[in-house]
């Protein structure tokens, strides 16, 4: 879409004048305050602004294009072509609230008036977004690098010239992303300083017990302020139990006290008359007891005088039993004495009868003593004696005979025996000390060599005949048999004597005799008991005497003592009757003392409770009073409010909290997705603009630049021939102005496309010297090959040159 | 001869509305004026017995000048006599401040019923003979009544009780930490009615000839919980016994709370409007405004809405819902094509993330120059 013709009647100092505007480029000449700006102005608003606008809107906007002196209209009208197709626009405004009109006619005919119909339809019928148009394609050329001399002006040029190209298309609704990053930081801060966002906490965990004093952000000041409420909420409901629970134990002691109180209000009157009543009810009780006694002694008295009389036999009688028993106690043991005797007497009768047989025996031995052996032996002796000095003279006989003959033969001292000599054969025979050898008629004598042997042997042969002799009276065959029987009759000897002892032991100096006498003494005992038997009986006796003799001392012992107390028992009788008396005194005394209250035992348990009450109702007095003291201390502390109050203020700052926080979560996404935004805008929206920069930027400034320095895709320093870089500041204001104006081409271009569009320029080349303006009035010629270009200016110079082109150039001049 | 009985609870003089700071000292003096309104409504009534059902205070730390105030109004009460339950606010103990001043303070006629004991009224004929069941704490799991079902009753006498707490099934009362009772035990007392308090809000809404459980509400309402006007019940005892209850409207101040929906500058001037009407001076409103707006309806609502707040005695907004109506056609026509605010206010609009849209577009506006 183009603009073909504008007519304003009026419009600011233009009380009513038409321009017309073609295809290329469109130059319009007039001074300042012709209003060169007014025609800028009536364009923009005639497009952009809407007719329906309140009161204040009105004077706000479109107050300065109202005619100085007079006059509370404006009108603008519009002529645009599209694809040879016009549309014809009329805008109205009027001072006052919506007075205004407007009117859009299509190339069709049809006429729109409702204005904001016309607003809409004329927004939709622009090659780009109204926002577009109004800072790119209608921007004032100082408004397109405000940003970098703002940045001068503040001292703040640090960014370099990419930065700020960037920036500027980036913030081409008005709005500078760095005061956007800025306000969002701010924002951030202001919410979530010392907030813990992962944890919906404090920072540090400082919770509300040990919080942040200052620099504190909103959520946290919020959090702090509920968790606060909650603590005083828990802390009055603590105290408002405490003091319920005591109160309720105060309300109880305070009950109980009066309970007490009342029952020790009535029943202390009494006490004095009840403690009377319990002196007086000892006494009756003491006086009836002693009545009790009396009654019994003189009851006992008399019965105890009969048994002592009544005892008396009765004791003599075990007394004498006890005697008999006494005599038939030794009786039985003379039965025992007897009884041994006898054995005794039996057992020497035997021994006597041992002493006999032992005689008889001695008497039928063969004597023969131990004298008879001795001889015997001396004989014996003698004889081997003999023997042995013969024997010792051995003499060998040597005999041979012619014939057979017996000889006789005898050795020395020995008998004769015969011995037969054979013929041719020699007999030898030995002898000792000699030998006699008889033949018929020859005897030969042969003795050895000493001349006593022949007596020696006569001894011998005596010595032989004593022995036999001997032993012929002692009637016995050999020595050896004399000394068998010998040994014999010593024993016997010897057993006779053994008995002999045994008996005069067993007698002593006593006799026989004696002792049957002694035993006859006894006579017959056979009808005697036991001794165990006796002793039996002896053993009972006496106990039952000493439990007589018992009873009879108590008996005695008693009415002694009862005669030391009462005298006699008439005494006791007397005594009886005084008690009598009192008792029957003390129960009148009592029958006018007042009676014990019902519930109560005994006088003394009344007493005791009363006192007891009196007690008690001290001690709740204490108990009350502690409890009131520990009240008034806690109603010192007692909250300024209360727990429903609490609970409400609690319930509302949760809310607000709660509020608070999502606004500040809100806040934190719209955070992310801004810097995410700017990020990823950063890094590649752009991509190709830097291009069409430089190609403009060639174009205007030729060879001055020989490179620029790019950072990804954004110029960042301009190099000049001398190898010097220059960033965007460095820049003079014409080139500065060169710059700007390169990238007002690059952007429309970008945005423009291929389609239909135009855009203003206010005094493009003010700042720019002659020399170079040349450069630019050869960027303009060639942008406006592709789009329509109006440019304003108030220099008829400028206007020349533009209009030396080979291009048809549109000239306007105011 | 019929019997008139005046009957109110909740009252709570010395509440300090420490929540509501602009309010706060209208609303605590309000309640001393309608102690003394009420009474003067029923001496013109000619009612023969005032009865306050618990929590004619809001704490037992009163200070003396405030209960001289509240005596001196119940001592002009003109009729037969006044009877002060104290209630779990104002609860009564055995060597109570409050209620010793309170009774010092009192003429002959005022009497606290201070104990779980019948009072044989019988100046009237038939005898009124009255069941009090005052609260000793603050707070109880236990109510006060179980001791008036042992009492025998005399079937010519008109039996009434009187007590305080969490009814069930009427009053919340989640911890039954407040004196509960159920109607069940309620009804089965044996008395001819029971005058209660406790509960803000007025019960039954409606009393008929049958009810016997009667719970007026404050007198004064005190939060948004009592959405209703202060009232008070005018019981009146036929000579069959038959009672009859009317509700008497009491009070000066409402809270109110309020949903409202705008969606145009009409709409928004209509609902300014609304509220400057003289009634609403009397007024705590939450107001919770939601909707839509285009710009200009939006600054029109920004602009105009502390005229609300002007007009109300105070004035709770919740306007978080009130939105610009932001789409993406506005979007295209505010910012130019990819520019960042262009960029950046379409995704959250795509996303419908409408709080991000919101908090974007009110930040972008901000810098914008």
């Amino acid at each position: 879409m183009k603009l073909s013709k504008v007519y304003l009647h009026p419009f600011a100092g233009i009380e009513a004048d038409t321009f017309d505007f073609d295809d290329g480029l469109n130059v319009l000449l007039g001074p300042n305050e012709a209003g060169k700006s007014t025609v800028f102005q009536a364009v923009m608003h005639g497009l952009l602004t809407t007719t329906s606008l309140t009161r204040a809107k009105v004077e706000k906007i479109m107050g300065s294009y109202f005619p100085a002196v007079g006059g509370d209209v404006i009108r603008v009208d519009l002529e645009m072509v599209n694809s040879d197709n016009i549309i014809q626009i009329q805008k109205t405004w009027k001072k006052g609230n919506r007075n205004g009109s407007a009117s859009l006619k299509l190339p069709d005919g049809s006429e729109i008036t409702d204005e904001k119909k016309v607003q809409g339809q004329i927004e939709s019928l622009l090659p780009v977004s109204p926002a577009t148009m109004r800072t790119i394609m209608l921007a004032n050329q100082s408004e397109l690098h405000r940003t970098m001399q703002d940045m001068r002006k503040k001292g703040k040029v640090r960014e370099e010239l990419g930065n700020v190209l960037r920036r500027n298309l980036m913030e081409t609704g008005g709005v500078s992303v760095d005061r956007f990053k800025e306000l969002l930081e701010q924002k951030y801060k202001e919410y979530f300083k010392r907030w813990n966002r992962q944890q919906q906490y404090p920072e540090n965990n400082r919770g509300i017990k040990k919080p942040y004093k200052v620099g504190t952000g909103k959520v946290v000041e919020a959090y702090y302020k509920k968790e606060q409420l909650q603590l005083n909420l828990e802390e009055a409901r603590r105290f408002e139990d405490d003091l319920d629970s005591l109160n309720e134990a105060l309300s109880t002691l305070i009950v109980k006290k009066q309970e007490k109180k009342e029952k020790f209000e009535k029943l202390s009157p009494l006490k004095e008359g009840i403690r009377e009543r319990q002196l007086k009810e000892q006494k009756l009780e003491s006086a009836q007891e002693k009545k009790e006694r009396l009654l019994h002694v003189s009851k006992k008295w008399p019965v105890f005088e009969d048994k002592i009389e009544n005892l008396e036999p009765k004791l003599e009688t075990h007394r004498e039993n006890l005697e008999e028993l006494k005599q038939e106690q030794e009786k039985a043991q003379n039965k025992q004495k007897a009884k041994q005797l006898k054995q005794r007497i039996a057992k020497i009768e035997e021994l006597a009868s041992q002493v006999e047989e032992a005689e008889e025996e001695l008497q039928e031995a063969q004597e023969v003593t131990q004298e008879d052996l001795k001889k015997l032996r001396e004989l014996q002796s003698d004889i081997r004696q003999f023997q042995t000095k013969i024997e010792a003279a051995k003499l060998t006989v040597h005999i041979e005979s012619d014939s057979d003959q017996t000889l006789l033969y005898s050795e020395a001292g020995q008998d004769e025996k015969e011995i037969a000599a054979i013929s041719g054969e020699t007999l030898d025979q030995t002898a000792s000390g000699g030998f006699t050898l008889k033949t018929d008629g020859l005897m030969v004598k042969v003795f050895s060599g000493e001349g006593d042997l022949e007596d020696t042997i006569e001894t011998l042969q005596a010595k032989k005949e004593e022995l036999s002799s001997y032993l012929e009276d002692l009637e016995v065959e050999s020595v050896q048999e004399a000394e068998s029987y010998a040994q014999l009759y010593q024993k016997k000897g010897n057993d006779l004597e053994q008995a002999k002892k045994a008996y005069k032991n067993e007698l002593g100096d006593q006799k026989v005799e004696e002792l049957r006498t002694e035993l006859e003494k006894y006579g017959d005992l056979s009808n005697v008991r036991s001794s165990e038997e006796i002793t039996e009986d002896k053993v009972e006796t006496r106990t039952a005497l000493n439990q007589l003799k018992k009873e009879a001392e108590e008996a005695e012992s008693k009415i002694e003592e009862w005669m030391e107390k009462y005298g006699s028992s008439d005494d006791v009788i007397l005594e009886l009757a005084d008690t009598s008396k009192l008792l029957k005194d003390l129960e009148n005394d009592l029958d006018d003392l007042p009676s014990l209250p019902d519930g109560y035992d005994s006088s003394g348990e009344f007493i005791d409770e009363v006192e007891q009450l009196g007690n008690d109702i001290e001690q709740l007095k204490e108990h009350i009073f502690e409890k009131k003291q520990e009240r008034t201390q806690l109603e010192a502390e007692a909250p300024d409010t209360s727990s429903e109050e609490l609970q409400k203020l609690y319930k509302e700052a949760e809310a607000e909290f709660e509020r608070i926080n999502s606004r500040a979560e809100t806040l934190a996404r719209v955070r992310e997705k801004s810097l995410e935004l700017i990020e990823s805008m950063d890094s590649d929206t752009y991509k190709g603009l830097e291009s069409r920069f430089i190609k403009w930027l060639e174009l205007m400034v030729g060879d001055r630049f020989t490179t620029v320095d790019m950072d990804s895709d954004m110029p960042t320093a301009f190099k000049m021939n001398e190898a010097t870089s220059l960033t965007y500041n460095l820049l003079s204001h014409g080139t500065k102005d060169t710059v700007a104006l390169a990238w007002r081409f690059a952007l429309s271009e970008k945005f423009l496309a291929d389609k239909d569009g135009f855009i203003i320029l206010d005094d493009p080349m003010v700042d720019i010297d002659p020399e170079r303006r040349k450069d630019v009035v050869k960027a303009i010629n060639e942008f406006s090959e592709h789009y329509q270009i109006i440019v304003m200016t108030c220099h008829p110079g400028h206007m020349e040159e533009l209009s030396k082109s080979d291009l048809e150039v549109t000239r306007n001049i105011l | 001869m019929s019997l008139k009985l005046f009957h109110i609870a909740d009252l709570h003089l010395g509440r300090t509305f420490r929540n509501l700071p602009e309010a706060q000292d209208t609303l605590s003096e309000a309640r001393y004026e309608t102690l003394q309104k009420t009474i003067n409504k029923a001496n013109e009534l000619e009612t023969d017995i005032f009865i306050i059902a618990g929590d004619l205070f809001d704490r037992t730390s009163m200070n003396v000048g405030d209960i001289q105030k509240a005596v001196r109004s119940l001592n002009q009460f003109t009729g037969e006599i006044v009877l002060v339950l104290p209630g779990n606010h104002d609860y009564i103990t055995a060597d109570s401040q409050l209620w010793d001043r309170f009774k010092k303070e009192a003429q002959e006629h005022v009497l606290v019923l201070e104990k779980k004991e019948t009072l044989e009224l019988s100046v009237f004929k038939p005898e009124v003979v009255v069941y009090p069941a005052p609260c000793h704490a603050k707070h109880s799991a236990d109510h006060a009544i179980e001791w008036v079902n042992e009492i025998e009753k005399d079937d010519d006498a008109l039996h009434i009780g009187v007590a305080h707490g969490s009814i069930e099934g009427v009053s919340p009362d989640f911890d039954q930490r407040y004196f509960p009772m159920s109607i069940h035990e309620l009804e089965q007392s044996g008395t001819d009615l029971w005058l209660m308090g406790h509960t803000h809000i007025t019960w039954p809404e409606k009393p008929e000839k049958r009810d016997m459980i009667f719970n007026p509400g404050t007198p004064e309402p005190d939060g948004f919980s009592c959405n209703h006007e202060g009232r008070a019940f005018l019981h009146t005892v036929g000579e069959d016994q038959e009672i009859k209850t009317e509700i008497i409207s009491t009070g000066t101040y409402r809270f109110i709370q309020k949903n409202e929906q705008i969606s145009s500058t009409k709409e928004v001037r209509n609902l300014v409007e609304e509220f400057s009407q003289d009634s609403w001076q009397q007024a705590v409103v939450e107001l919770e405004v939601s909707g839509k707006l285009e710009e200009e309806a939006f600054g029109v609502w920004e602009e105009t809405r502390s005229q609300i707040r002007d007009s109300l005695l105070e004035l709770r907004l919740d306007d978080t819902e009130v939105r610009r109506k932001v789409t993406s056609e506005q979007i295209q026509k505010e910012f130019s094509e990819g520019s960042f605010p262009e960029q950046l206010l379409s995704s959250f609009s795509e996303d419908e993330e409408e709080d991000e849209l919101q908090m974007a577009y009110e930040l972008i506006k901000e810098v914008q120059q």
